[in-house]
């Protein structure tokens, strides 16, 4: 049981620094996801706070006290890497290897093996080497491997990248039900959207060694901090529109001349300057005839089951849209959609810099 | 440096290794008869066998260096970091991590060398100790050759390379049968 205190954490690999500045509180026994697109750093900064990869500036604190200097294996974590790294010569002894390392008497071992293998149901695999396991029995493995150590911090480097779609539902449960249950604080890195929103008590979006944002998964769907964390947290994405706020700051003009009025008080510090308008798909909707504020000429449409995706396109400058409707729905191409977008979840950003502005 | 020797033809590692031993004027031999030690391999059948062995030894050196150097490269990084993680010291790791992971390449190498020991090491035999002294060094590669072309004997010289086929083969069958059984993971 333990915190884990990041503090203003450099890395430099040669000349090219791939992480300038990340801090953040973790707190005893909470859940902690790194987001981010590729080679934007997550892995290494997993890795720094493993102690796999030495930390060029800044420092990582478990419990309060320092790591930094402190070899991987006297910093009492344990780690879940993307390829599981099961040593293919053993098998039970797999998960035995760090305890007896540690000295622990063997009916310790036994116990804890036994128990853990009964959590994760893998009892009948116990004498298998790696080669002749699953991906998903291997994943539960690795798994094993980091319960039985029972260490302060587990991390996870994309546990489940390599899953099939269903497999990768139930891991997810038992990870979160697991790290629940045992209460050890944890990080883990993922690309999965679903991961991420229901994984976490609290998300770090990296984006290019920066922290873009820090919050729990809610806060930042609700209220992105830049424009580059609203396009990636939500699945489709979020719709972006250039358009010119009015010269009282109080609403925004969409193409095809339909003013949309802001909420608290609109943003007068930007009055008449052209913003981005950010949309999630999931708020717009169908509206009757008249009462359409934009009117979508639709151009693709896919059925995922319980909504249908429309992309499409309005205005006189063709802007793309994507939308989300509820329920399963035919539409022809080229039909056009009356749609209305809800008001009090838009998303207004700089053009320039991209952060949010107004509420 | 390690994969120099593997250069020189076995020939020529033997002439070192003549020349280094030599009672007369060789360097080793002149140390260890500083030492007080009476070295002449040319007349002593038990020392004979040593500068052979040096030669051939050396020579293999650079061989099996550079299949360990590939298998120790070809060894994934998250293992030993696994390793550390779970708290093992280097040397730990080495022992319980790496050194399994290796054994497939040292099967091979145990394999390769038993059978560069039973053939190659003809030419290193001839340009030492040429079989003697008493046929201290004569091995059954070389006695195929000796008996067969200097002595005529062509019939007992093949029936000689038909055992030590015989030989060669069960050794490895039986390395086969045994060890790789464990290496394999
Ligand atoms: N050992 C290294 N030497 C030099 N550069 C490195 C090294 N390791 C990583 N990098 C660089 O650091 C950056 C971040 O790498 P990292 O592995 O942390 O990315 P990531 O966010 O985990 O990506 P992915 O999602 O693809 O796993 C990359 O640009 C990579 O090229
Ligand atoms: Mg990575």
């Amino acid at each position: 049981m333990a915190d884990v205190s990041i503090k203003d954490v450099y890395k430099t690999f040669g000349k090219t620094e791939v992480i300038h500045g990340i801090s953040c509180d973790i707190k005893d026994g909470e859940f902690v996801v790194v987001l981010g697109p590729s080679g934007c750093g997550k892995s290494t900064l997993l890795r720094m706070v493993a102690g796999l990869e030495v930390i060029t500036k800044g420092e990582i604190a478990i419990n309060g006290a320092v790591v930094n200097d402190l070899e991987p294996a006297d910093r009492d974590i344990a780690m879940v890497f993307q390829n599981y790294a099961l040593y293919p010569h053993m098998s039970e002894k797999n998960m035995a290897y760090g305890l007896k390392i540690r000295r622990m008497p063997k009916e310790e071992i036994e116990k804890r093996i036994r128990n853990a293998a009964n959590i994760l149901e893998i009892t009948e695999f116990l004498d298998r080497k790696p080669r002749q396991l699953s991906g998903g029995q291997r994943q539960r493995v690795a798994m094993d491997r980091c319960i039985v150590r029972e260490p302060k911090v587990f991390l996870f480097d994309e546990p489940l990248s390599n899953l099939d779609a269903k497999l990768r539902v139930q891991m997810r449960l038992e990870i979160r039900r697991l790290q629940e249950d045992l209460e050890v604080t944890s990080i883990s890195v993922t690309h999965d959207q679903v991961e991420v929103m229901t994984l976490g008590d609290r998300l770090i979006i990296m984006d290019n060694g920066y922290a873009a944002q820090v919050g729990s998964p809610l806060e930042i769907y609700e209220r992105p901090a830049t424009r580059f964390v609203a396009g990636f947290i939500g699945s489709p994405g979020m719709n972006f529109l250039p358009v010119p706020l009015s010269a009282d700051g109080q609403w925004v003009e969409l193409p095809g001349a339909t003013r949309l009025p802001l909420q608290n008080g609109g943003i007068p510090s930007h009055r008449g300057q052209e913003i981005i308008l950010g949309i999630r798909p999931e708020h717009c909707d169908l509206a009757g005839e008249q009462a359409g504020m934009m009117h979508l000429n639709v151009d693709h449409v896919e059925i995922l089951g319980a909504d249908t995706l429309v992309y499409g396109h309005f205005g006189e400058d063709n802007a793309l849209l994507a939308v989300r409707l509820p329920a399963i729905h035919h539409f022809e191409k080229n039909t056009i959609l009356p749609l209305v977008v809800s008001t009090k979840n838009m998303h207004i950003f700089d053009k320039e810099s991209g952060k949010r502005i107004g509420d | 440096m390690i994969i120099w020797p593997y250069a020189a033809a076995p020939a020529v590692a033997g002439v070192l290794c003549y020349f280094l031993f030599n009672p007369t004027v060789g360097i080793i031999a002149l140390y260890m008869k500083i030492l007080g030690y009476e070295w002449n391999h040319s007349l002593n059948g038990g020392q004979a066998m040593f500068p052979v062995i040096i030669a051939a030894a050396w020579r293999e050196i650079s061989n099996n260096f550079l299949f360990f150097l590939a298998g120790l490269q070809a060894i994934p990084k998250p293992f030993i970091e696994a390793a550390a993680i779970d708290g093992a010291s280097p040397l730990k790791r080495f022992w319980t991590i790496t050194f399994p992971l290796l054994s497939p390449t040292a099967f091979f190498l145990i394999v390769m060398n038993i059978m560069y020991a039973f053939f190659d090491t003809f030419g290193v035999i001839h340009v030492i100790t040429d079989g003697g002294p008493n046929n201290a060094t004569n091995i059954v590669v070389y006695k195929v050759y000796h008996d067969g072309f200097l002595g005529l004997d062509l019939g007992g010289s093949a029936a000689q390379s038909v055992v030590l086929m015989i030989i060669v083969i069960s050794l490895t069958v039986i390395q086969f049968r045994y060890i790789e059984r464990k290496v394999n993971y």
